[in-house]
Protein backbone atom coordinates (compact mmCIF):
# COMPACT_ATOMS: atom_id res chain seq x y z
CA UNK A 1 0.00 0.00 0.00
CA UNK A 2 2.98 2.34 0.18
CA UNK A 3 5.66 3.15 -2.33
CA UNK A 4 8.50 1.28 -0.64
CA UNK A 5 10.45 -0.57 -3.31
CA UNK A 6 11.17 -3.79 -1.48
CA UNK A 7 13.11 -5.56 -4.23
CA UNK A 8 15.40 -2.55 -4.71
CA UNK A 9 15.92 -2.22 -0.95
CA UNK A 10 16.88 -5.88 -0.66
CA UNK A 11 19.26 -5.49 -3.59
CA UNK A 12 20.93 -2.43 -2.05
CA UNK A 13 21.22 -4.23 1.28
CA UNK A 14 22.76 -7.31 -0.36
CA UNK A 15 25.20 -5.17 -2.35
CA UNK A 16 26.28 -3.26 0.75
CA UNK A 17 26.66 -6.57 2.60
CA UNK A 18 28.79 -8.08 -0.17
CA UNK A 19 31.04 -5.00 -0.37
CA UNK A 20 31.54 -4.94 3.39
CA UNK A 21 32.14 -8.68 3.50
CA UNK A 22 34.74 -8.50 0.72
CA UNK A 23 36.47 -5.48 2.30
CA UNK A 24 36.53 -7.15 5.70
CA UNK A 25 37.84 -10.46 4.37
CA UNK A 26 40.50 -8.63 2.38
CA UNK A 27 41.59 -6.61 5.42
CA UNK A 28 41.66 -9.70 7.62
CA UNK A 29 43.48 -11.63 4.88
CA UNK A 30 46.08 -8.89 4.53
CA UNK A 31 46.83 -9.27 8.21
CA UNK A 32 47.07 -13.05 8.11
CA UNK A 33 48.34 -14.17 4.69
CA UNK A 34 51.60 -12.64 3.38
CA UNK A 35 50.65 -13.28 -0.25
CA UNK A 36 47.47 -11.25 0.11
CA UNK A 37 49.44 -8.49 1.84
CA UNK A 38 51.95 -8.26 -1.00
CA UNK A 39 49.24 -8.27 -3.61
CA UNK A 40 47.39 -5.55 -1.70
CA UNK A 41 50.55 -3.47 -1.43
CA UNK A 42 51.16 -3.74 -5.16
CA UNK A 43 47.57 -2.81 -6.06
CA UNK A 44 47.48 0.07 -3.57
CA UNK A 45 50.79 1.48 -4.81
CA UNK A 46 49.60 1.22 -8.40
CA UNK A 47 46.36 3.03 -7.61
CA UNK A 48 48.18 5.76 -5.70
CA UNK A 49 50.56 6.34 -8.62
CA UNK A 50 47.69 6.61 -11.06
CA UNK A 51 45.94 9.05 -8.76
CA UNK A 52 49.06 11.21 -8.55
CA UNK A 53 49.40 11.09 -12.32
CA UNK A 54 45.77 12.16 -12.66
CA UNK A 55 46.08 15.20 -10.38
CA UNK A 56 47.99 17.54 -12.78
CA UNK A 57 45.54 16.90 -15.64
CA UNK A 58 43.06 19.36 -14.10
CA UNK A 59 45.05 21.99 -12.21
CA UNK A 60 43.19 24.33 -9.89
CA UNK A 61 44.16 27.44 -7.83
CA UNK A 62 46.66 26.77 -5.10
CA UNK A 63 44.84 25.79 -1.86
CA UNK A 64 43.13 23.06 -3.89
CA UNK A 65 45.93 21.95 -6.23
CA UNK A 66 43.72 19.91 -8.55
CA UNK A 67 40.04 19.70 -9.37
CA UNK A 68 40.33 15.96 -8.93
CA UNK A 69 40.88 16.34 -5.18
CA UNK A 70 37.58 18.22 -5.09
CA UNK A 71 35.82 15.61 -7.21
CA UNK A 72 36.38 12.84 -4.68
CA UNK A 73 34.56 14.47 -1.70
CA UNK A 74 31.95 15.80 -4.12
CA UNK A 75 31.27 12.25 -5.27
CA UNK A 76 30.89 11.07 -1.67
CA UNK A 77 28.57 13.99 -0.92
CA UNK A 78 26.51 13.09 -3.98
CA UNK A 79 26.26 9.53 -2.71
CA UNK A 80 25.07 10.78 0.68
CA UNK A 81 22.48 13.02 -1.00
CA UNK A 82 21.25 10.09 -3.09
CA UNK A 83 20.92 7.99 0.07
CA UNK A 84 18.89 10.71 1.80
CA UNK A 85 16.69 11.02 -1.28
CA UNK A 86 16.16 7.25 -1.25
CA UNK A 87 15.32 7.39 2.45
CA UNK A 88 12.62 10.00 1.95
CA UNK A 89 11.10 7.97 -0.87
CA UNK A 90 10.24 5.09 1.50
CA UNK A 91 6.78 4.56 2.88
CA UNK A 92 4.06 7.05 2.17
CA UNK A 93 0.73 6.24 0.59
CA UNK A 94 -1.40 7.41 3.49
CA UNK A 95 -4.52 9.29 2.54
CA UNK A 96 -7.28 11.10 4.36
CA UNK A 97 -10.06 9.68 2.22
CA UNK A 98 -11.53 6.39 3.35
CA UNK A 99 -13.79 5.96 0.35
CA UNK A 100 -14.92 7.94 -2.65
CA UNK A 101 -17.48 7.55 -5.37
CA UNK A 102 -18.02 9.41 -8.60
CA UNK A 103 -21.52 9.78 -9.93
CA UNK A 104 -22.30 11.93 -12.97
CA UNK A 105 -25.72 12.88 -11.62
CA UNK A 106 -25.35 13.36 -7.90
CA UNK A 107 -21.69 14.42 -8.01
CA UNK A 108 -18.62 13.13 -6.22
CA UNK A 109 -18.75 11.78 -2.68
CA UNK A 110 -15.74 11.32 -0.43
CA UNK A 111 -15.76 9.94 3.09
CA UNK A 112 -13.06 11.34 5.34
CA UNK A 113 -11.29 8.71 7.41
CA UNK A 114 -11.58 10.87 10.53
CA UNK A 115 -15.34 10.36 10.41
CA UNK A 116 -14.91 6.59 10.57
CA UNK A 117 -12.17 6.93 13.19
CA UNK A 118 -14.50 8.98 15.40
CA UNK A 119 -17.24 6.37 14.94
CA UNK A 120 -14.84 3.58 15.96
CA UNK A 121 -13.71 5.60 18.98
CA UNK A 122 -17.31 6.15 20.00
CA UNK A 123 -18.14 2.45 19.60
CA UNK A 124 -15.20 1.47 21.79
CA UNK A 125 -16.04 3.88 24.59
CA UNK A 126 -16.32 2.03 27.89
CA UNK A 127 -14.88 -1.17 26.46
CA UNK A 128 -12.75 -3.03 28.98
CA UNK A 129 -10.54 -4.95 26.58
CA UNK A 130 -9.49 -2.09 24.30
CA UNK A 131 -7.73 1.02 25.59
CA UNK A 132 -7.10 2.83 22.33
CA UNK A 133 -7.73 2.67 18.61
CA UNK A 134 -6.63 4.27 15.40
CA UNK A 135 -8.03 4.06 11.90
CA UNK A 136 -6.03 5.17 8.88
CA UNK A 137 -6.61 4.95 5.15
CA UNK A 138 -3.99 4.02 2.56
CA UNK A 139 -3.93 4.34 -1.21
CA UNK A 140 -4.22 1.14 -3.18
CA UNK A 141 -0.81 -0.14 -4.26
CA UNK A 142 -1.72 -1.45 -7.66
CA UNK A 143 -2.89 0.57 -10.63
CA UNK A 144 -5.93 -1.62 -11.04
CA UNK A 145 -7.15 -1.35 -7.48
CA UNK A 146 -7.00 2.31 -6.48
CA UNK A 147 -9.71 2.12 -3.82
CA UNK A 148 -8.31 3.10 -0.41
CA UNK A 149 -7.64 0.32 2.08
CA UNK A 150 -8.14 0.76 5.81
CA UNK A 151 -5.90 -0.11 8.72
CA UNK A 152 -7.53 -0.50 12.10
CA UNK A 153 -5.18 -0.69 15.07
CA UNK A 154 -6.62 -1.70 18.43
CA UNK A 155 -4.53 -1.37 21.56
CA UNK A 156 -5.48 -4.22 23.84
CA UNK A 157 -5.48 -3.87 27.58
CA UNK A 158 -2.63 -5.81 29.16
CA UNK A 159 -3.87 -9.37 29.59
CA UNK A 160 -6.94 -9.00 27.40
CA UNK A 161 -7.64 -11.99 25.20
CA UNK A 162 -6.67 -11.18 21.59
CA UNK A 163 -9.56 -13.31 20.31
CA UNK A 164 -12.02 -11.22 22.27
CA UNK A 165 -10.51 -8.09 20.72
CA UNK A 166 -10.52 -9.76 17.29
CA UNK A 167 -14.23 -10.49 17.53
CA UNK A 168 -14.78 -6.88 18.48
CA UNK A 169 -12.73 -5.77 15.47
CA UNK A 170 -14.84 -7.99 13.25
CA UNK A 171 -17.97 -6.23 14.51
CA UNK A 172 -16.35 -2.83 13.93
CA UNK A 173 -15.36 -3.75 10.38
CA UNK A 174 -18.91 -4.93 9.76
CA UNK A 175 -20.20 -1.58 10.97
CA UNK A 176 -17.74 0.26 8.70
CA UNK A 177 -18.94 -1.87 5.77
CA UNK A 178 -22.49 -0.85 6.59
CA UNK A 179 -21.53 2.84 6.82
CA UNK A 180 -19.65 2.88 3.52
CA UNK A 181 -21.95 0.55 1.62
CA UNK A 182 -19.09 -1.55 0.26
CA UNK A 183 -16.34 -3.83 1.59
CA UNK A 184 -12.97 -2.10 1.61
CA UNK A 185 -9.76 -4.03 2.22
CA UNK A 186 -9.07 -3.90 5.96
CA UNK A 187 -5.98 -4.77 7.94
CA UNK A 188 -6.64 -5.17 11.66
CA UNK A 189 -3.71 -5.07 14.04
CA UNK A 190 -4.14 -5.98 17.67
CA UNK A 191 -1.21 -4.66 19.58
CA UNK A 192 0.00 -2.76 22.51
CA UNK A 193 0.93 0.86 22.67
CA UNK A 194 1.68 3.58 25.15
CA UNK A 195 -1.86 3.39 26.47
CA UNK A 196 -1.50 -0.33 27.19
CA UNK A 197 1.47 0.43 29.42
CA UNK A 198 -0.30 3.29 31.19
CA UNK A 199 -3.69 1.65 31.66
CA UNK A 200 -4.10 -0.77 34.53
CA UNK A 201 -4.00 -4.46 33.80
CA UNK A 202 -7.15 -6.51 33.50
CA UNK A 203 -8.60 -7.21 36.93
CA UNK A 204 -9.01 -10.80 37.94
CA UNK A 205 -12.50 -12.04 37.37
CA UNK B 1 42.93 -7.84 11.28
CA UNK B 2 40.37 -7.57 14.06
CA UNK B 3 38.86 -4.57 12.30
CA UNK B 4 38.62 -6.55 9.08
CA UNK B 5 36.84 -9.39 10.87
CA UNK B 6 34.33 -6.97 12.38
CA UNK B 7 33.64 -5.38 9.00
CA UNK B 8 33.26 -8.81 7.38
CA UNK B 9 30.82 -9.88 10.09
CA UNK B 10 28.79 -6.70 9.62
CA UNK B 11 28.71 -7.39 5.90
CA UNK B 12 27.58 -10.97 6.47
CA UNK B 13 24.86 -9.64 8.77
CA UNK B 14 23.59 -7.23 6.11
CA UNK B 15 23.68 -9.98 3.50
CA UNK B 16 21.67 -12.24 5.77
CA UNK B 17 19.15 -9.48 6.44
CA UNK B 18 18.76 -9.03 2.69
CA UNK B 19 18.02 -12.70 2.10
CA UNK B 20 16.00 -13.61 5.19
CA UNK B 21 12.39 -12.69 5.77
CA UNK B 22 11.65 -9.72 7.99
CA UNK B 23 10.63 -10.25 11.59
CA UNK B 24 8.14 -7.98 13.25
CA UNK B 25 7.00 -9.93 16.28
CA UNK B 26 3.48 -10.29 14.96
CA UNK B 27 1.45 -13.18 13.64
CA UNK B 28 -1.72 -13.72 11.70
CA UNK B 29 -5.01 -14.81 13.23
CA UNK B 30 -7.83 -16.44 11.32
CA UNK B 31 -10.52 -14.04 10.24
CA UNK B 32 -13.35 -14.30 7.79
CA UNK B 33 -13.49 -10.66 6.76
CA UNK B 34 -10.19 -8.86 7.14
CA UNK B 35 -6.47 -9.42 7.43
CA UNK B 36 -5.85 -9.81 11.15
CA UNK B 37 -2.50 -9.64 12.89
CA UNK B 38 -1.69 -9.66 16.57
CA UNK B 39 1.47 -8.58 18.38
CA UNK B 40 3.42 -11.33 20.15
CA UNK B 41 3.51 -9.12 23.23
CA UNK B 42 -0.28 -9.09 23.41
CA UNK B 43 -0.44 -12.88 23.09
CA UNK B 44 2.14 -13.20 25.87
CA UNK B 45 0.15 -10.93 28.19
CA UNK B 46 -3.03 -12.92 27.57
CA UNK B 47 -1.32 -16.26 28.25
CA UNK B 48 0.28 -14.87 31.41
CA UNK B 49 -3.06 -13.71 32.71
CA UNK B 50 -4.80 -16.99 31.96
CA UNK B 51 -2.09 -19.07 33.65
CA UNK B 52 -1.96 -16.69 36.59
CA UNK B 53 -5.69 -17.00 37.17
CA UNK B 54 -5.60 -20.78 36.76
CA UNK B 55 -2.84 -21.11 39.36
CA UNK B 56 -4.18 -18.39 41.62
CA UNK B 57 -0.95 -16.43 41.62
CA UNK B 58 -0.17 -12.76 42.14
CA UNK B 59 0.66 -10.49 39.19
CA UNK B 60 4.34 -10.73 38.37
CA UNK B 61 4.66 -14.41 39.23
CA UNK B 62 4.00 -15.44 35.65
CA UNK B 63 6.01 -14.10 32.71
CA UNK B 64 5.54 -15.25 29.13
CA UNK B 65 7.75 -14.71 26.12
CA UNK B 66 6.48 -15.52 22.67
CA UNK B 67 9.25 -16.41 20.25
CA UNK B 68 9.04 -17.31 16.60
CA UNK B 69 7.64 -20.79 17.13
CA UNK B 70 6.63 -21.20 20.76
CA UNK B 71 5.33 -19.52 23.87
CA UNK B 72 7.51 -19.95 26.93
CA UNK B 73 5.71 -19.45 30.23
CA UNK B 74 7.86 -18.88 33.32
CA UNK B 75 6.02 -19.47 36.56
CA UNK B 76 7.40 -18.37 39.90
CA UNK B 77 5.38 -20.29 42.52
CA UNK B 78 4.63 -19.10 46.04
CA UNK B 79 6.90 -20.75 48.62
CA UNK B 80 5.35 -23.84 50.18
CA UNK B 81 2.62 -24.17 47.55
CA UNK B 82 2.97 -26.91 45.00
CA UNK B 83 1.64 -26.16 41.54
CA UNK B 84 0.18 -28.77 39.26
CA UNK B 85 2.02 -28.37 35.94
CA UNK B 86 -0.83 -30.11 34.12
CA UNK B 87 -3.25 -27.34 35.16
CA UNK B 88 -0.84 -24.63 34.04
CA UNK B 89 -0.15 -26.35 30.72
CA UNK B 90 -3.86 -26.82 30.10
CA UNK B 91 -4.56 -23.15 30.85
CA UNK B 92 -1.82 -21.95 28.51
CA UNK B 93 -2.82 -24.38 25.76
CA UNK B 94 -6.46 -23.33 26.08
CA UNK B 95 -5.56 -19.66 25.67
CA UNK B 96 -3.38 -20.35 22.62
CA UNK B 97 -6.10 -22.51 21.07
CA UNK B 98 -8.74 -19.85 21.69
CA UNK B 99 -6.70 -17.34 19.65
CA UNK B 100 -7.15 -19.38 16.46
CA UNK B 101 -3.79 -18.36 15.04
CA UNK B 102 -3.14 -19.14 11.42
CA UNK B 103 -0.18 -21.22 12.54
CA UNK B 104 -0.57 -22.37 16.11
CA UNK B 105 2.32 -22.34 18.56
CA UNK B 106 3.00 -24.78 21.41
CA UNK B 107 3.08 -23.38 24.94
CA UNK B 108 5.76 -24.59 27.31
CA UNK B 109 5.62 -24.15 31.06
CA UNK B 110 8.72 -23.68 33.19
CA UNK B 111 8.12 -23.68 36.92
CA UNK B 112 10.95 -22.06 38.85
CA UNK B 113 12.48 -24.21 41.59
CA UNK B 114 12.80 -21.28 43.94
CA UNK B 115 9.55 -19.91 45.30
CA UNK B 116 8.47 -16.35 45.98
CA UNK B 117 7.99 -15.50 49.66
CA UNK B 118 4.90 -13.94 51.17
CA UNK B 119 2.59 -13.63 48.24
Amino acid sequence: MNSTNRAMNRLLLATAGLVLLAAGLLAAGAGLVPAVREQWNAVATGLLERWQALLPTAPAPEPLGSWWSLALPALLLLGAAASIFWLTRQGGGRTGTAASEQDPESGDTAVDVSYLAAAVDEALKGNRAVVGSSLTAWRGRTKRNTAPALRLTLQARKGASPREVADLAEDLVGAIDALLGHHPTVLVRIGSGVRTKLARAHRAG
Amino acid sequence: MAGGTVVALAGAGLLLAAVKGGRRGRRAMLSGRSALVVDDETIAAAISRKVRLAANLAPGQVATTVTRNRALVHVHPTSGMTLDPAVLTAAAAEEVASLRLRKTIPAQIRVATKGAVGR
